[in-house]
């Protein structure tokens, strides 16, 4: 049995990592406990994201990878490597808003935007799991994601028109 | 420097070594949810992170009403696997979904309180832990671990890694959990309540009851638990377990709660649970 | 009459645009899509932090642990050993050491300093600015900063701070802030002693707020840099942006037309981004390292240390008749302050003014306190100075109708001021329609109102 521990990597030094945001590979030298959102802000352009705690306790700096919601603050980049990460700048194709976008700006589930973008990825990793959520279940999957503007209820209206704009059956009503 | 070292173990016995290589104080990197804000906004005081993501320790077994869960087995993960309302509740009632996707089974079990609700059901759950150190691997009882800790000397390894949970998951027990909180989802506990219970004709055979946010830990009742063993669940039985658990509690104050306003609420929570186990 | 001395007389006839050019407006009563959603659902939306210079280092704050103490010596060695480290900032080095908030319209003594000098007076007081290549190297070597305290007795209430022999925490000598040499603001009407003594019946309860955070989702901060011909470009997303920039100028010693502010992209204000509070240290370390500076508070400096609502405190008495009327009301109010004055001279200010609130009340004395505590400073947020005056005038009626066994509304319906009564600060009420909104509220939730009620109108009594 091999009980060599794997080489240190030592503080501060810079490793490479390659992965894929919404579709385009992206190759960087990163510290491998740098995190993703660290990385992807900083590193990579893509500023959608955004940090208002570190600590992932507000959900507004979520985005999937590999398909799962995920804290970008929680992720160190060594576990980031070799993903396939979505993030808000994947959603709409040139001037066209994808539908979870159209829902947000019709049922003015913005105020100050500063969760929104986190706030669409939830939205957007629920439908895909689940296309006809109940209130309740929207509810529960938008619970990581904290706004002080809106009161809430218009992005719940929002994604359940979403919902309902990709055309699932059986729907809950949006209060709207 | 500006980060700590790292170690990635690819096996269980690298990552024991790892313990004893020289270093101020180490993170364990589970799922992160708890370590990687220190990472993030600088830490002097660790300068060693170990992750444990390769050791593939994130396999869920159930079988013969018990179940064997790898120590980095996620919230998410455990609830998709899980079907008991019991596990859907404790996990449901832990952070929003994206941490739920990350945070792991052992790691819950440092979380310190107001966190640790899936510890807590453990402890109810006659959890054992697996652990790992150089001497080898052995398995003790989640309570006796934490007394262990509880007398240990101040470091965050102790040289021991926990690889492992095993809890019962036993359909004739009658089990509940109830977690009381300022919000319906995400937000930290005032008091959790755990609660299993063998009933024989209406007479309790035995009690498991364990409390989270109400202590340094997740803690068992034993008070509580020597009235109700061999007792029936009448109102007055009930009633005197809700007040025997306050004495086993040292409640503390922080954002969410005074300790006198927790003091309050215990007696309140182990009489609810008590209750939605008797035919109302 | 030629044109200088129309100027001078009351303006008696108003004509907005809309008189002129109603088919213009189209905004009432339609829905309009927000300007700014289709950037924010996009990610688009630029805030302060989503800039980024070659360069730019990174500003961590070494902060009191006491609530108050002497600061008896720092020493900087250990944090300059730090890798990444680039320099440090403390009181010596800023040209003018004091925020001017409030000089800026006219009122004194500027009473915060920007960095601590030989004192801290509230914990989380900002002492030395360490600067560095990295967040995370900024906030080790801050942490490695070892400040020398003399920790003194502090006091956490309004009323303790104003007793003889409390600790004083501002440099004045006493614990409040001075109006025109008074103690407290006052309004006198009539004359209370009088209502009091023809009263049916004294109610008096006191009324207590405890702080509250703004909590936005962004947290406060901004980025100065040299614009490399003399003057700084500081991206900030301060809700004060020329408070921001004329207070930079005045504490750096500059001109203002060496700043160039660039805001108004704000993610979450509510009144918390209104201190001024990272701008003129950031561009001072532009300034003196000559590079991009970035100071961005953290989601505990932003809910534990950044400025709250003030906690405000209510003694209300009052005289009232059987059938409702309040013939006396006196009030004493304090506000906490915290450790600095910031916004909170003005807001106690608004207090007085607001008292006894929307009624007709014969006799009135008010005494309203800006009081500075060891606590977090205070300062502004949503209506700050009236928003909790009315919690309590409005907690006070429901327990006056509840003594007096009268409907609330009765109660609130004959007290409201009427259009052309004399208010306790001496303004005359115009426009009044408490009356209207009670009924029509009353109306929207099926509640009938006795026909006395339903007859009443601002335009009379």
């Amino acid at each position: 049995m091999n009980n060599a521990v794997v080489a240190i990597v030592s503080q501060g030094s810079l490793q490479h990592f390659s992965f894929l945001v919404n579709g385009a590979r992206y190759e960087v030298l990163a510290p491998p406990l740098m995190s993703l959102g660290e990385v992807l802000r900083e590193k990579c352009g893509l500023r959608g994201l955004k940090h208002g705690c570190q600590q992932g306790g507000c959900g507004a700096c979520s985005v999937q990878v590999d398909g799962q919601l995920v804290p970008a603050c929680m992720l160190p980049m060594t576990r980031a490597n070799q993903k396939s990460i979505e993030t808000i700048e994947g959603l709409a194709q040139g001037e066209q808003l994808h539908p979870i976008q159209e829902a947000f700006v019709e049922c003015y589930a913005t105020q100050c935007g500063f969760c929104t973008a986190g706030m669409i990825m939830a939205t957007k990793a629920l439908l895909e799991s689940n296309p006809s959520p109940s209130r309740e279940e929207v509810l529960v999957a938008l619970s990581g994601n904290v706004c002080r503007c809106t009161g809430y209820l218009p992005i719940v209206d929002a994604v359940l028109v979403a919902a309902r704009n990709a055309h699932s059956p059986d729907l809950a009503e949006p209060a709207v | 420097m500006s980060f700590p070292d790292l170690v990635i173990p690819e096996t269980v016995d690298q990552a024991v070594e790892a313990l004893s290589l020289p270093h101020r104080q180490a993170l364990i990197f589970g799922g992160g949810t708890l370590v990687q804000p220190f990472i993030t906004l600088g830490t002097d005081v660790h300068d060693l992170v170990i992750d444990l993501d390769h050791l593939a320790l994130d396999q869920v077994v159930f079988e013969n009403g018990q179940v064997s869960c790898g120590a980095m087995v996620r919230l998410a993960q455990l609830a998709q696997a899980l079907p008991q309302d019991y596990i859907q509740a404790a996990v449901a009632s832990i952070a929003g979904p994206a941490i739920r996707n990350l945070a792991t089974v052992g790691g819950n079990l440092f979380a310190k309180p107001p966190y640790g609700d899936l510890a807590t059901l453990l402890l109810a759950l006659d959890a054992e832990v697996e652990l790992a150190s150089s001497e080898g691997t052995r398995r003790i009882s989640l309570n006796d671990f934490y007394l262990m800790r509880d007398n240990a000397e101040a470091s965050s390894t102790n040289g021991v890694l926990v690889t492992g949970v095993r809890f019962s998951a036993d359909s004739r027990r009658k089990v509940v959990f109830r977690k009381m909180a300022r919000k319906q989802l995400n937000a930290g506990a005032m008091v959790t309540v755990a609660l299993s219970l063998r009933l024989n004709g209406g007479i309790v055979a035995d009690a498991r009851l364990a409390l989270g946010g109400v202590d340094h830990r997740p803690i068992r009742a034993p008070s509580a638990e020597r009235v109700l063993t061999g007792s029936n669940l009448s109102d007055e039985v009930i009633e005197s377990a809700a007040q025997a658990a306050l004495q086993d509690c040292r409640p503390r104050t922080d954002a969410y709660a005074s300790a006198w306003y927790r003091g309050r609420m215990i007696p309140v929570q182990v009489r609810r649970a008590l209750n939605s186990l008797t035919p109302q | 009459m030629n044109n200088h001395l129309e100027k001078l007389l009351p303006i008696q006839d108003v004509r907005f645009n809309g008189d002129v050019d109603q088919k213009s407006l189209r905004e009432v009563g339609a829905s309009t899509p927000r300007r700014d959603a289709i950037s924010h659902v996009t990610g688009q939306t630029v805030y302060f932090e989503d800039n980024t210079f070659p360069g730019m280092l990174h500003l961590k704050m070494v902060r009191s642990p006491h609530h108050y103490a002497r600061i008896r010596g720092i020493d900087f060695s250990e944090a300059e050993k730090t890798p990444g480290f680039v320099r440090v900032i403390t009181h010596r080095d800023v040209p003018y050491n004091y925020y001017t908030i409030l000089r800026l319209i006219g009122v004194e003594p500027n009473d915060e300093p920007v960095l601590a000098d030989d004192r801290v007076v509230y914990w989380g007081e900002p002492i030395a600015a360490v600067l560095a290549e990295s967040p995370q190297a900024a906030a080790i070597a801050a942490s490695r900063v070892k400040v020398e305290f003399e920790p003194l007795d502090a006091v956490f209430d309004v009323e303790e701070a104003l007793k003889p022999g409390a600790p004083i925490v501002t440099r004045q000598g006493f614990n409040y802030f001075r109006y025109e040499g008074h103690h407290c603001r006052r309004v006198r009407f009539g004359e209370v002693s009088q209502g009091f003594a023809s009263a049916d019946l004294i109610i008096e309860r006191r009324w207590d707020t405890s702080p509250i955070e703004h909590a936005p989702m962004e947290t406060t901060g901004c980025i100065a840099k040299p614009a490399g011909d003399g003057r700084f470009t500081v991206y900030t997303n301060t809700q004060a942006l020329y408070f921001s920039l004329d207070n930079t100028a005045l504490i750096l010693g500059i001109p203002a037309g060496r700043l160039h502010f660039i805001g108004g992209t704000v993610g979450g204000g509510f009144g918390g981004k209104v201190d001024v509070i990272v701008e003129p240290i950031a561009t001072l370390g532009a300034m003196l390292t000559n590079r991009p500076v970035k100071f961005v508070y953290t989601r505990e400096e932003e809910m534990r240390i950044s400025s709250t609502r003030a906690a405000e405190r209510f003694y209300i008495r009052d005289g009232v008749m059987r059938d409702g009327r309040i013939v006396a009301r006196q009030i004493t109010l304090y506000v906490d302050a915290g450790a600095y004055s910031r916004h909170s001279p003005y807001g106690t200010t608004k207090a007085a003014a607001h008292m006894p609130g929307p009624y007709t009340i014969p006799n009135v004395w008010v005494d309203a306190h800006c009081v500075y505590t060891n606590r977090q400073p205070s300062s502004a947020m949503r209506g700050f100075g009236v928003t909790l005056g009315d919690f309590a005038i409005e907690s006070q009626m429901d327990v006056i109708a509840n003594e007096l066994r009268i409907d609330p509304l009765r109660l609130r319906l004959i007290n409201a001021y009427r259009d052309g009564d004399l208010k306790a600060h001496r303004k005359r009420v115009e426009g009044a329609a408490l009356v209207e909104v009670i009924q029509k509220a009353a109306e929207l939730v099926e509640q009938k109102l006795d026909p006395d009620l339903a007859a009443m109108s601002s335009g009379s009594r």
